[in-house]
């Protein structure tokens, strides 16, 4: 995908460092949302061995409607669980595909803006569920990354 | 024609939403939405993804506006192309009219 880059400075007419504090921005909202996911699992004990590939797989089967437990028993998914899991799928995606892999460090003001609102949205969201039953499931699914 | 895709879980076809209805909810979508496009590639860790970029209106990227616009968006566009039943990850793409005039001038 095609980015704003510093020469450019579409959107911005800011300085180069402007739009690298874009690229950090986004990186430091998805970091923030992973540590935030990290932190409750160390609440919880479960705080090893969690990285990005087996976190996004586990968020893509936490984003739908329903997920199958560990029995196979199909549980709703509450939206706010729907809604950090799709956020952890798309910042990830955001920072690693076209931020770290993007060599021409090159950004889009709305978009950064869009993102970072996925981010805040997703904290507020964390917040209201985190001591729900399927939050914990989430979690632990994270940690276990059993084949399904 | 439409890309078919098989979903193994319910053995059931879901197809890649064509440019005519991704037009037509635009054309809904207007005056906030100037147009969408899409394109299928595979994500960071190769996983089939349907990237959709949408070109939004000066006024309707403006800081106050933003969220609340991505947002509606964003819904109609899952819930009206049945996203939720691809196989593909759907991932939204903002920017304006006039980050996207200044990118065409800098080419």
């Amino acid at each position: 995908m095609q980015r704003e880059n510093s020469s450019g400075s579409a959107a911005t007419g800011k300085s180069s460092g402007y739009v690298r504090s874009l690229g950090r921005a986004v990186s430091t909202a998805y970091y923030a949302l992973f540590h935030l996911l990290l932190y409750d699992a160390a609440r919880r004990g479960r705080e090893r061995a969690f990285d990005h590939g087996p976190m996004k797989t586990i968020s893509l089967q936490f984003r739908g409607t329903t997920w199958q437990d560990w029995v196979g028993t199909s549980r709703h998914v509450p939206p706010a669980v729907r809604s950090v899991a799709s956020a952890f799928v798309d910042l990830q995606e955001e920072l690693l595909h076209t931020a770290d892999y993007d060599n021409h460090e090159q950004w889009i003001v709305t978009e950064v803006q869009a993102t970072l609102k996925t981010a805040q949205t997703a904290f507020q969201d964390w917040q209201s569920i985190r001591a729900d039953p399927m939050a914990g499931n989430y979690l632990f699914a994270m940690l276990l990354r059993k084949p399904r | 024609m439409d890309e078919v895709v098989w979903l193994a879980s319910a053995h059931m076809i879901a197809t890649l939403p064509s440019q005519q209805r991704i037009d037509e909810i635009a054309t809904e979508l207007a005056p906030d939405v100037v147009r969408i496009r899409s394109n299928v590639a595979p994500d960071w860790s190769e996983h089939p993804a349907i990237y959709i970029r949408v070109l939004l209106a000066d006024d309707a990227s403006r800081g106050d506006r933003l969220a609340d616009v991505t947002g509606r968006i964003g819904t109609k566009l899952f819930e009206e192309l049945g996203l939720a039943s691809l196989d593909h990850i759907p991932y939204f793409r903002f920017r304006s009219q006039s980050e996207q005039a200044r990118l065409k001038d800098a080419a």
